[in-house]
């Protein structure tokens, strides 16, 4: 059972990958928002930990202690939620298939701008929502260093 | 000719020391006792009105998804109902691929709105939106046997 300094430690190390994938994210935006999703589970997973100690046993339960409890936080990673499930498993098909034709790329779906807002905004207001729950300087992202 | 009691019931009471019979349409023939044979009935009382209740919150939930459909048909392709592994899945099929925000942000308030539901409370559902995607795309999120379309949800 992780503790919320565990899941915060996830999450940075999930910021540490967004970091290196968003300059990228043109190319490769299934990622960024896999990789954003996967952050945001750690969050979510942190603040229940600091309410009541308990762990979700699945994203089903997760996702309706969001929704029941957290409804505004719930809409943010709804977003993200659906679109890292069509980023994974949408299948595309081969070039030139019936399939291809209809769903080629998962960023003509969500555009790399679109990905790239789930994350300064939906992501990062999920991460406030938690900082400010949990108090007691939780990071969940490593400040930039000052030079 | 009015009818009694006895013709319209078979009492059985709970302080009868003799055996129920009991003769199915296929001839089977099996006793119980009248104790067992109000403990069966008391379980088939309980589960039918439990299966009552489950039919009542499926149909408010049918009524919501059809309901959100209508106010949303010019944006959508497809609308499905689906119940796989104890949950139902409200899938819409938008129109095009490029994401449309707005029917995102209205389906997630509506996913919220069912889960606060007295009326369908305690089902569980959820909503997926996808992007206008063949058959065999969509049988990825949803099983093709395990889809009910939403009536007239077909663009």
């Amino acid at each position: 059972m992780p503790s919320i300094e565990a899941h915060a430690e996830l999450a940075r190390r999930n910021q540490a990958v967004l970091d290196l994938l968003l300059p990228l994210c043109d190319a490769h935006s299934e990622w960024v928002t896999t990789v954003a999703f996967y952050k945001a589970v750690h969050i979510a997973e942190a603040v229940f930990k600091h309410e009541d100690g308990s762990d979700s046993t699945d994203h089903w339960d997760r996702n309706q202690r969001l929704r029941l409890d957290h409804s505004e936080t719930w809409k943010l990673y709804s977003s993200l939620w659906m679109a890292s499930r069509v980023a994974r498993y949408l299948e595309c098909g081969d070039p030139g298939t019936r399939h291809h034709q209809s769903y080629s790329t998962f960023s003509r779906h969500r555009t790399p701008s679109q990905v790239r807002n789930l994350v300064s905004h939906n992501l990062r207001k999920i991460e406030q929502w938690a900082e400010n729950t949990i108090d007691g300087g939780i990071l969940f992202t490593v400040p930039q260093a000052t030079s | 000719m009015s009818l009694t009691n006895d013709d319209l019931f078979i009492r059985i009471s709970h302080d009868d020391e003799r055996d129920v019979s009991f003769v199915t349409e296929d001839e089977n023939r099996f006793f119980l006792s009248v104790s067992e044979t109000i403990a069966a009935g008391r379980i088939h009382i309980q589960r039918r009105d439990e299966l009552n209740e489950t039919a009542e919150r499926v149909r408010a939930l049918q009524k919501r998804a059809a309901m959100w459909w209508k106010s949303h048909s010019p944006d959508i392709k497809a609308a499905y109902l689906s119940y796989r592994q104890g949950r139902f899945t409200f899938l819409v099929i938008q129109k095009g691929v490029p994401l449309n925000e707005k029917l995102e942000q209205d389906l997630i308030e509506l996913d919220i709105q069912l889960a606060k539901s007295l009326e369908v409370r305690p089902l569980s559902a959820e909503v997926m939106l996808l992007p206008e995607c063949d058959d065999a795309c969509i049988h990825t999120f949803v099983p093709k046997a395990d889809r009910r379309l939403i009536p007239h949800a077909v663009h």
